[in-house]
């Protein structure tokens, strides 16, 4: 009896766990449905109008584009530094080893409106506001962290001993690690791009110094709707961004399962 | 599906291995201390020891993934030291199989021939047949590691290793993480394909069965050296100190006392003031007054027959008997040290614990080794 109350309770808690953390996504995605002009939930009816709305405003659709490029050269970026440091820190012994860590981490707890200004103001003798590549270059500092975890994470895990396999057998170490080491923790390196490419596309407070108004990456354009005129267009814009989201989870999971086929398959 | 023909894989000749005084120390820890040895093209050498002997490092050594401190490392007489692994044209299996999980089975095998050789597709594709044949694993080149028993996946390790024909190849213990049973299956088929195949096998155990049973050549380490060379009947049978002794099958080692050594043979007093000749002839001789130890092998052993003169017979008390199914496990005590020996349950008869009895020894079986080792 007291095995059946214990499973009621577990089942009871995870629901009430799940729709709390899902409150804020089932209550914009429902929005985004609204046949109204109103902002509200419950949607009044069912329509996918301000979808429409959004393929057909150019604005909208620059801003998706601005995303995408900024996020491409984010992650870029965050391999370009963040592989090889963290074949680095989780590989050789690293003088210095704890600081270096700490400071890549630093960037994920900084306050994001310390980063903005500083970055703006570091940007405007290098003329780096305004640009793409200025806000990607920004943006890839709090991408990197999530490559050199995520891969340092698969690298814990890698044995050594695949490696001196292949060496034996006749490949040179650089062969063995690209042929070996790479594919192996690949998943993990995915994992590391595919949030470092999230992180970039829902950042706002330093897109918004860096990019200025002139070009509005999509979390910019939303911050400017909820100023200028708040319609379910918002709302079905983010929800193209939770779509997006969960699609990268979707990916980041399967990337983790590895490329490999299950057992038995 | 055809035979492999062992000639297809049959390499030129086994390669000669020779360490002269190598050295190697870790953070000041000498893992190997001045090892020299000669191993022969194309025999079967197991470096026997237990863990932390240094007989791992010395075959990593031998790989190229830890160089040397000080000595030469010679293959065929050429010094190899300063060559890199990947160019020393070696075989080598893991313990842990090491195989790559990215890769079936087929490409798994056919990584050292991609790596080495530039062969046509279809020869390669033959090449890998045939390792794979050799291990009896044919039919299973589509399949991940993953999909494979342990047994299963130290056979592909195997393959690997061998589909190079390389004439030297390396074994690290590849038999340590399976069961007996599979263990004593593999032990066969290794030495088979050595047969087959007559490269030099370097093998490293710590398991003195599996060392004997397969070797031309044992290497028992202690401590970083070498404590004996030799055939496994020598190791054995002629151990040179008591750890040899002791390290390899059941050994009864008795202290004593040298109180004659003559022409005739040497007297040793055992501790229950038992004296013993040994005929001379032994291996190592003592002046008389030398402390030594006594060795006694179990299977050297044996219930004395009613009439058995004394001068053949260890008188003591049955301390314990343990029955093994074919035969029976007794403990003698002798004055202040106990003998094993192994009886048949008919011998038995209705001996029981604590009773008197006479064990019968062959002189010319039993050893002096030097004592305080």
């Amino acid at each position: 009896m007291n095995a059946r109350i214990d499973v009621w309770v577990l089942g009871a808690s995870v629901v009430a766990v799940l729709l709390y953390l899902l409150f804020p996504i089932v209550v914009v995605i429902g929005a985004s449905f609204n046949p109204t002009t109103a902002l509200q939930f419950p949607p009044s009816g069912f329509s996918l109008k301000w979808y429409q709305e959004i393929a057909g405003n150019p604005d909208w659709i620059n801003a998706f584009i601005v995303t995408l490029e900024v996020g491409a050269i984010t992650t870029l970026l965050s391999l370009l530094f963040g592989v090889p440091a963290g074949f680095a820190l989780s590989r050789y012994r690293v003088k210095g080893k704890t600081l270096v860590t700490a400071l890549l981490l630093s960037a994920l707890v900084a306050p994001h409106i310390v980063r903005a200004v500083s970055t703006y103001l570091f940007y405007v003798p290098l003329g780096l506001n305004n640009t793409i590549l200025g806000l990607a270059i920004a943006h890839s500092i709090g991408g990197i962290p999530f490559v050199v975890i995520n891969l340092g994470a698969s690298l814990r895990s890698f044995d050594p001993t695949l490696e001196r396999a292949a060496v034996i057998h006749g490949a040179h170490p650089v062969r063995a690690v690209l042929t070996i080491t790479f594919p192996v923790v690949a998943p993990g390196i995915i994992v590391g791009a595919l949030f470092a490419f999230m992180q970039s596309a829902q950042e706002l407070l330093i897109s918004i110094f860096v990019l200025g108004t002139l070009q509005m990456p999509i979390a910019v354009k939303l911050w400017e709707g909820v100023r200028v005129a708040v319609d379910p267009t918002l709302a079905a814009a983010s929800s193209l961004l939770v779509l997006a989201a969960l699609g990268f989870f979707l990916l980041a999971a399967l990337a983790r399962r590895g490329a490999a086929p299950a057992p038995n398959a | 599906m055809h035979n492999v023909d062992p000639a297809d894989l049959k390499t030129a000749a086994g390669a000669g291995v020779r360490l002269v005084g190598v050295s190697k120390a870790f953070r000041g820890t000498l893992a190997i201390d001045d090892i020299s040895l000669n191993i022969e093209p194309g025999s079967f050498v197991s470096l026997l020891g237990p863990s932390g002997s240094g007989k791992t490092t010395t075959l990593n050594m031998i790989a190229g993934f830890v160089t040397p401190d000080a000595g030469q490392l010679l293959f065929d007489d050429k010094p190899i030291t300063d060559i890199p692994p990947h160019k020393r044209n070696i075989g080598m299996v893991f313990q842990s199989y090491a195989l790559f999980p990215h890769m079936t089975v087929f490409d798994n095998v056919a990584y050292p021939l991609r790596m080495r050789t530039k062969l046509r597709k279809d020869e390669l594709g033959e090449r890998v047949r045939e390792a794979l044949q050799l291990v009896r694993l044919s039919g299973f080149e589509d399949r991940y590691p993953r999909q494979l028993s342990g047994g299963q996946q130290q056979r592909v390790s195997m393959a690997r290793a061998l589909v190079g024909r390389p004439r030297l190849l390396l074994m690290d213990e590849p038999l340590g993480a399976l069961d007996k049973k599979l263990r004593d299956e593999l032990q066969v088929e290794i030495k088979e394909i050595h047969r087959k195949l007559g490269s030099t096998f370097i093998y490293v155990t710590h398991d003195q069965t599996e060392a004997l049973t397969m070797s031309d050549a044992v290497v028992v380490m202690r401590n970083a050296q070498v404590a004996q060379f030799g055939s496994p009947r020598e190791v054995y049978e002629e151990p040179e100190n008591t750890f040899v002794a002791s390290f390899l099958g059941n050994a009864n080692l008795l202290p004593a006392k040298v109180v004659a050594a003559d022409g005739q043979g040497q007297t040793v007093r055992l501790s229950n003031g038992a004296a013993l000749t040994l005929p001379s002839g032994g291996r190592r001789t003592f002046i008389a007054g030398s402390d030594v130890m006594l060795l006694l092998r179990p299977e050297d052993l044996a219930l004395a027959a009613p009439g058995t003169a004394d001068s053949a017979t260890l008188n003591g008390t049955l301390h314990e008997m343990l029955f093994f199914g074919d035969s029976y496990k007794l403990i003698v005590d002798i004055g202040s040290d106990t003998l094993m020996l192994w009886a048949s349950p008919r011998e038995i008869a209705d001996l029981s614990v604590g009773a008197p009895v006479r064990v019968a020894w062959d002189a010319g079986r039993a050893g002096l080794l030097p004592a305080g080792e």
